[in-house]
């Protein structure tokens, strides 16, 4: 090697950081570690009389051909500007780039404008629109608890894991503007957004081995609470989907290993139809002998019509859908009216000799015992004590024709009826209405003042008083009735009452289909609390008897509400519902040609229940779980071929719901076996 | 102060043992062997004295106590003077010796280094520079000796024995264990002063030549795969018969720079010829130490397809099948000595009668299969890589080296990790120049090869470049160092650098009296200690530089196919 | 890369957020990367050597594009912070992917020289030559009093062997330059005399081995640079990388399994 070899030792010294600055040779000292050339010769001459001889070191190239100056001086003095070597250049710039980083982070937290840098990313456009009505300067704080803290304090809860005070947190700010998730009952940041023990667990031992296994390291119990962040994340751009997920986050739960709807989907059970209908509606024997008869097509899509969401979840009223048919026979069924208050026949005689005081009566009523009370008349009794003991004696469905004049008991009870008759027309006569609802409402129990004013004017239907003084008069006083004439009910509205002196009733004519005054009588009686249930059920027989005035139990289902009863005036509304665990919408799959025909997928079953079993075995009870359809459930099958992957979807979200409103699982508590299967048959894990 | 002035140390500063008394040495001068010597034959710069009271000392070994252990590399030879010391015949355990299993504390060690880097170069502490004498300390018991003793293969050394000889003067490790008997006196000859005495002393020569004979040859004889089959009486019979023989000039190295930048045919010529290839076979020759490089006739040159170390014999094979045929045998191959090349001679005879029936039949064959096949066959084509290779590393006398240096270019991105490492871990100072031979893709670096013959301890005065015991590596002892640079210019491959010291403070350390810097020889310790070997190789992002074994031709092969 | 997609999917399944885990993972394999870095200082330790640690760089590199993909969910953040750590980020892995190249394919070009450099030494050589050539050009002036090859050293090889290469060349080298130099040398050979002569033989050798240095310091330099460039861009990862941590955590809103 011909190269000549920088300083002392040859050994290049790449670690050194500075380097001999001369161009040519280097010498052989080389610059301090201050970066200093030392400046000095290569060699001490030594003195030899008066020459100076050169005594440079062999290793530094041994005796120079020049010599030492004059003054005993090295002549290869060399003096240079020390270069920093590589790798001391190098490691000022990495030093400089990590401070100017460092630096440009720093100001960066500290900038006043730092929320803009800072953001990760665009909100979505809802919530973007939301912050903008903030102070540009608070506008990460509207969604982050220490948005407005300083890089200290935010390394700080990195560190410690953030989130230390339970009541400001990012979830609880969430909640500030979903309220809704927030409501009573529910438990937002639970498991499906309801207290954990509302929601059932399958035993562990339900799972196979391998799904017990996978299942165990997530284990997540439902009481414990889950982040909105945790599913739903922000600062994805505007157009991100929050609700998102995948379906693998579900089976964090639901251990069930689930594939493919197709293989491990449970089947749908009773769906659609999974109780029976509120209103009563045979649609195999409407379709197959009363449309015929009535040389009418049967269209679905008639009655079935698009709601407010523009599904098809809504039904056209009565009369565009009934009445046409239903209309003359429920007319007929009121005929003349229908009977408030009837005073029964006494007998006198046996009061009196049974040591009674028969209250005045009129003499056209004087003979054996006969005739029954309305159920109204009974209802309103019923607030009177004495009168209510009688009934119980008699039974509620009693008649005054069983009334055995030869038993005292029962003899008594009819004179206290008697009198309660009388006291019933005088309180109507002395209080007016405030005399029935005063009354109803004391049977209804709990809850006087509760009844809504509404139906307490219904349950009136705006009796004129002074039909209860002509009663009185003529009935008990035998003044001459007046002469006939309709001008209360030319001066009212909305009902007719009239007095039928040869019978002696009150009558009041329903204006038809949906009258208030009837359906409020209904209701009260579906409202009367368990200790009346033999009066109610009285009642209701009245109205569920053939040919009965109205007919309306008929078609509207009578169902237990708990301790009530209630009678479903309406069909079931789809948007008033609250949110449950299943959604379904007609929209997307009417729209395919082959589905736009209702029966592709509502089929009728073919042995259809005939009109009487099906009125029968489907709505004499009042559990709405216990019924007949004759409309088949849809199996899994009917949504397979299009609900797998690639083509419609087969995603949980699809169907499901994450977040549930609490009122959503009322109907499911109750019927508790059905229940687990419609939640999907995917069992919380454990 | 930029310079510090101090005196120079010369070769006797540090004598072996300074308390040397002037009477000890008239002593010795009347036992033999020393009385026989002849002062007059002794130079006037080193006379008989004077080695005598520098280069010896005298040790008093307690029963029990090693004296030399087996296996260790040394550089003295010891006299008995006084009471019985034993030779162990047989290998000992190592727990016998008193060897533990591992070196400890090599971690820390490298921690240290790691965080105690100077920016200044070559600094030396100030009792560093001065030359203060030093001895090697403590000594090893061997461990339960009555076993030993009662074992047969325990011979005694009297009073007038040498010991430790060949190990010192082929700085090769000791084939046997010697430990005292009883309380003995021992003479230590270091070998720098052993070989004055044997220059100046024929006497000695013959008597070493005897004792070679005697307590080794057997030894060397038997670690010879070629001899491996023979009975202990066999074995006495070859060795009888055996002659010495060297080729080559033992100070080969001051030529060998020189050699190496000769044309090819030219060097060749220079290389004295062991045998040649034509000629009748006279002897089986076995290689005692040194190289010998086997060549064959190819056109107006020779090429090189083999070169043999230690322990590898030639002429077996011409013999056998010479044999085989009946007819007489010829050297198929040329073998030449590279440098200094010790040779065992075994006659035709000897090895006819003792040798050839012991050799397997299947070797037998396998030697008769490949004489049948030209050279083309199982060689590789003239200027292959692998052929220049070959011819390359002798030519070099690279094969010297244990741990070469060599980097492949292909792979090296010139990232100087290895320096870095180095230097860090020798006090901010690099041990080797990233910069050497270039042979097609290697390049051989500038690093102490380790040689397995270190001519670099020829000139040392003091003897501060020597073996370590343990491991084999060849190091400097910083503290006798003299920085006369005689190992520096030995060294053929220029991986001994001078430098220049300095004082903690920069200042470059003078000589007080020449006003010239005082030097030190430097140069790769293999990174003696490191849990991670040598750093450099450690270092390596690119496995681009490795420490190879050149002594045996597959292991470059080897590495560069991977 | 499989390994990490199935992590991925577990932590999905997990409830878990996965752009924290993958973040955490991101992190420590940039901070693995970077201990690199930090070994190469520490030589003599046993801690692995230099070559498997960069066996391993090369993968947990790979690994660490997988892992940034998932992170970043494959699309460009639009954040500030979030866009700088991400060119940060693919600019490191970028000149990673180039220093990769450069360290396979450079070490190749410079063995096909026939000497070997070392970096630091080649100005001083470059000097040496120009001293070298100036010296023979003046030798055969002074013996022959001819100028010929004197003024054609002037004019043409001087200015070569003193200036230094253009940026295009610490690019991309060429020996356009040497074979120009070598062709007018040739040309001017029959004008010249015998010492002159011999003084060009020298000049030809001169003008390679300036040509050669010049390779050298292109190429070397051109390693060094890139490895800079890699340290500083790693340098700026690492600490925007943990600010961009320690931000999403303050700002997690909520428990991060």
């Amino acid at each position: 090697m011909t190269a000549p070899t920088p300083g002392p030792g040859g050994y290049d010294r790449p670690n050194r950081r500075w380097q001999c600055g001369c161009d040519d040779t280097p010498c052989s000292r080389g610059p301090d570690p201050h970066g200093r050339c030392p400046a000095l010769g290569e060699c001490a001459p030594t003195r030899d009389g008066d020459r100076w001889l050169c005594n440079r070191s062999p290793l530094r190239g041994g005796a120079c051909p020049d010599g030492p100056t004059p003054d005993g001086r090295c002549c290869l003095a060399k003096r240079c500007r020390p270069r920093r070597s590589l790798r001391a250049i190098r490691g000022r710039w990495l030093r400089g780039a990590a401070v100017f980083t460092l630096g440009a982070v720093l100001m960066l937290l500290g900038a006043a404008g730092r929320n803009e840098v800072l953001a990760p990313g665009e909100l979505t456009s809802h919530h973007a629109q939301v912050i903008a009505r903030d102070a540009w300067a608070n506008r990460c704080a509207a969604c982050h608890p220490g948005a407005n803290n300083g890089p200290g304090e935010w390394l700080a809860s990195a560190i410690a894991g953030g989130g230390d005070d339970p009541h400001n947190t990012q979830s609880a700010l969430c909640l500030d503007c979903h309220k809704q998730l927030d409501a009573d009952g529910a438990a937002p940041l639970l498991a499906h957004g309801l207290p954990a023990d509302t929601l059932q667990r399958r035993p562990a031992s339900w799972l196979t081995p391998t799904e017990a296994l996978l299942a165990a390291p997530r284990g997540r119990g439902e009481a414990d609470a889950l982040a909105c962040a945790a599913c739903h994340q922000e600062h994805h751009g505007a157009g991100h989907d929050l609700a998102a997920i995948t379906d693998a986050r579900c089976q964090a739960c639901h251990a069930e290993r689930f594939h493919s709807f197709a293989t491990d989907h449970p089947d749908f059970g009773l769906w659609p139809v999974e109780r029976r209908t509120r209103i009563a509606f045979n649609h195999g024997s409407h379709s197959r002998e009363h449309y015929v008869k009535a040389n009418r097509d049967f269209d679905c899509r008639a009655c079935h019509v698009p709601d407010a969401a523009g599904d098809l979840t809504a039904r056209v009223d009565y009369h565009a859908a009934c009445g046409e048919c239903h209309e003359a026979d429920l007319k007929n069924s009121f005929g003349e009216g229908v009977d408030f208050l009837a005073l029964p026949m006494i007998d006198h005689d046996a009061l009196v000799d049974a040591g009674h005081a028969p209250p005045a009566w009129p003499d056209a009523l004087r003979g054996d015992f006969d005739g029954g009370l309305p159920p109204f008349t009974k209802l309103l009794l019923a607030a009177d004590p004495r009168a209510a003991e009688a009934m119980t004696l008699l039974g509620e469905d009693f008649s005054f024709f069983d009334v055995d004049p030869r038993d005292p008991q029962r003899v008594a009870a009819a004179q206290s009826l008697a009198e309660a008759l009388r006291r019933l027309l005088d309180d109507l006569q002395e209080e007016g209405h405030g005399a029935v609802s005063y009354r109803i409402g004391k049977l209804s129990g709990a809850e006087p003042d509760k009844a809504a004013p509404a139906s307490e004017a219904d349950l009136v239907a705006r009796l004129p008083i002074e039909l209860v003084d002509r009663a009185l008069a003529t009935w008990f006083s035998g003044a001459e009735p007046p002469e006939p004439f309709d001008a209360i009910e030319d001066r009212r509205t909305g009902g007719a009452w009239s007095l039928d002196d040869s019978r002696f009733t009150l009558r009041y004519r329903p204006s038809g289909h949906d009258d208030p005054w009837l359906r409020a009588w209904l209701d009260a009686i579906a409202a009367l609390p368990s200790e009346h249930a033999a009066l109610q059920q009285a009642c209701l027989a009245e109205f569920a008897r053939p040919g009965a005035p109205g007919g309306c139990i008929e078609c509207h289902s009578v169902e237990r509400d708990g301790d009530r009863l209630t009678i479903n005036w309406r069909g079931r509304d789809r948007l008033s519902e609250p949110r449950g665990f299943t959604r379904f919408s007609h929209r997307p799959h009417t729209a395919q040609p082959e589905l736009a025909d209702c029966t592709a997928c509502h089929r009728l079953e073919e042995p259809a229940a005939t009109p009487a079993t099906y009125a029968t075995a489907a709505y004499t009870s009042h559990d709405p779980q216990q019924f007949t359809t004759d409309l088949a459930p849809i199996a899994k099958a009917a949504c397979t071929p299009c609900h797998r992957p690639h083509a419609a979807g087969e995603g949980c979200t699809q169907c499901h719901n994450y977040h549930v409103e609490p009122g959503a699982l009322k109907g499911l508590a109750g019927s508790e076996p059905k229940a687990a299967p419609t939640v999907g048959g995917l069992a919380p894990r454990r | 102060m930029l310079t510090i002035a101090r005196r120079r140390p010369e070769r006797w500063d540090k004598p072996l043992d300074p308390g040397m008394s002037d009477r000890a040495v008239d002593r010795l001068l009347r036992v033999p062997p020393f009385v026989a010597m002849d002062p007059a034959a002794f130079p006037r710069t080193t006379p008989l004295r004077d080695l005598l009271k520098h280069d010896t000392r005298l040790l008093n070994r307690e029963p029990g106590q090693i004296v030399v252990r087996e296996g260790d590399y040394g550089s003295s030879a010891f006299l008995v003077l006084d009471g019985q010391a034993r030779v162990t015949l047989e290998n000992l355990p190592p727990e016998a010796l008193g060897r533990s299993a591992r070196r400890s504390g090599g971690l820390t060690r490298a921690i240290a280094r790691l965080f105690s880097q100077r920016q200044t170069p070559e600094v030396r502490p100030a009792d560093a520079v001065l030359p203060t004498p030093s001895l090697p300390g403590g000594g090893v018991f061997l461990q339960d000796m009555p076993a030993v003793l009662s074992s047969a293969g325990v011979a005694a050394l009297g009073p007038g024995e040498l010991f430790g000889e060949q190990a010192a003067i082929t700085r090769a490790p000791h084939t046997a264990t010697v430990f005292a008997e009883t309380p003995c006196v021992l003479l230590e000859i270091r070998w720098q002063g052993l070989r004055d005495l044997m220059r100046h002393t024929p006497a000695l020569r013959e008597h070493l030549d005897t004792l070679y004979r005697r307590n080794h040859l057997k030894n060397h004889l038997r670690s010879t795969p070629l001899l491996a089959g023979l009975t202990d009486a066999a074995l006495d019979r070859v060795a009888a018969s055996v002659r010495f023989a060297s080729f080559g000039e033992f100070d080969w190295s001051e030529r060998a720079k020189a050699d190496a930048v000769l044309d090819p045919v030219e060097r060749l010529r220079r290389e004295p010829l062991v045998v040649e290839e034509g000629q009748p076979v006279e002897s089986v020759v076995l290689v005692r130490n040194g190289f010998a490089r086997l060549t064959v006739a190819v056109g107006e040159g020779h090429r090189t397809i083999a070169y043999l170390g230690r322990g590898r014999t030639l002429g077996a094979e011409e013999i056998a099948l010479a044999a085989d045929r009946g007819e007489g045998p010829k050297w198929r191959r040329s073998l030449r000595a590279v440098g200094h090349l010790d040779t065992l001679l075994v006659p035709p005879e000897a090895f006819l009668k003792e040798v050839l029936p012991t050799i397997p039949g299947k070797q037998r064959r396998r030697w008769a299969e490949r004489a049948a096949l030209p050279d083309e066959e199982h060689q590789p084509a003239i200027g292959a890589a692998a052929a220049r290779t070959l011819d390359y590393l002798v030519d070099q006398r690279l094969t010297n080296g244990t741990q070469a240096m060599v980097i492949d270019l292909d792979r090296c991105t010139r990232c100087d990790d290895c320096v870095r490492a180095c230097a860090a871990m020798h006090d901010g100072n690099p041990r080797f120049v990233r910069q050497g031979d270039q042979h097609d893709t290697l390049q051989f670096a500038q690093a102490c090869m380790h040689c397995v013959d270190p001519v670099c301890m020829i000139g040392c005065p003091t003897g501060a470049i020597h073996r370590d015991e343990a491991t084999g590596v060849v190091r400097i002892n910083a503290s006798t160092c003299v920085g006369c640079s005689a190992c520096a210019n030995s060294c053929p491959y220029s991986a001994i650098q001078m430098v220049e010291l300095r004082e903690p403070s920069g200042a470059i350390v003078v000589d007080g009296d020449t006003g010239q810097p005082l030097l030190r020889a430097t140069k790769c310790d293999l990174c003696n200690g490191l849990p991670s070997g040598p750093v450099c190789q450690h270092a390596c992002p690119h496995d681009a530089l490795v420490r190879l074994d050149l002594t045996n031709p597959s292991t470059l092969a080897a590495w560069s196919q991977h | 890369m499989a390994l990490c997609a199935a992590w991925v999917a577990w932590l999905d399944a997990s409830l878990a957020r996965t752009a924290y885990a993958t973040g955490y993972a991101l992190w420590a394999a940039v901070l693995l990367l970077a201990a690199y870095g930090l070994r190469k200082k520490l030589p003599g330790l046993p801690i692995g050597a230099s070559r498997h640690w960069l066996r391993w760089h090369l993968v947990i590199a790979a690994v660490s594009l997988g892992l940034f993909g998932w992170h970043a969910g494959l699309a460009w953040p639009t954040g500030a912070v979030e866009g700088a750590l991400a060119a940060l980020y693919l600019g490191t892995f970028a000149s990673g992917l180039v220093g990769f190249y450069l360290t396979r394919t450079i070490p190749r070009q410079l063995a096909r020289t026939s000497e070997q450099f070392i970096y630091e030494r080649i100005p001083r050589l470059k000097e040496a030559a120009r001293r070298d050539a100036r010296a023979a050009v003046l030798e055969a002036v002074h013996a022959t009093g001819a100028t010929t090859l004197a003024d054609f050293y002037a004019d043409r090889v001087h200015g070569f062997l003193g200036r230094p290469r253009a940026w295009r060349y610490t690019l991309r080298p060429t020996g356009a330059a040497r074979q120009r130099l070598f062709n007018e040398l040739r040309g001017v050979d029959r004008f010249l005399t015998d010492p002159e002569r011999d003084a060009a033989d020298r000049l030809f050798k001169l003008v390679r081995r300036k040509d050669d240095l010049d390779f050298h310091a292109a190429r070397q330099g051109l390693l060094k640079a890139w490895l800079f460039a890699h340290l500083a861009l790693t340098w700026a990862l690492v600490l925007v990388g943990t600010a961009h941590g320690v931000l999403a955590l303050a700002f997690r809103g909520g428990p991060t399994p």
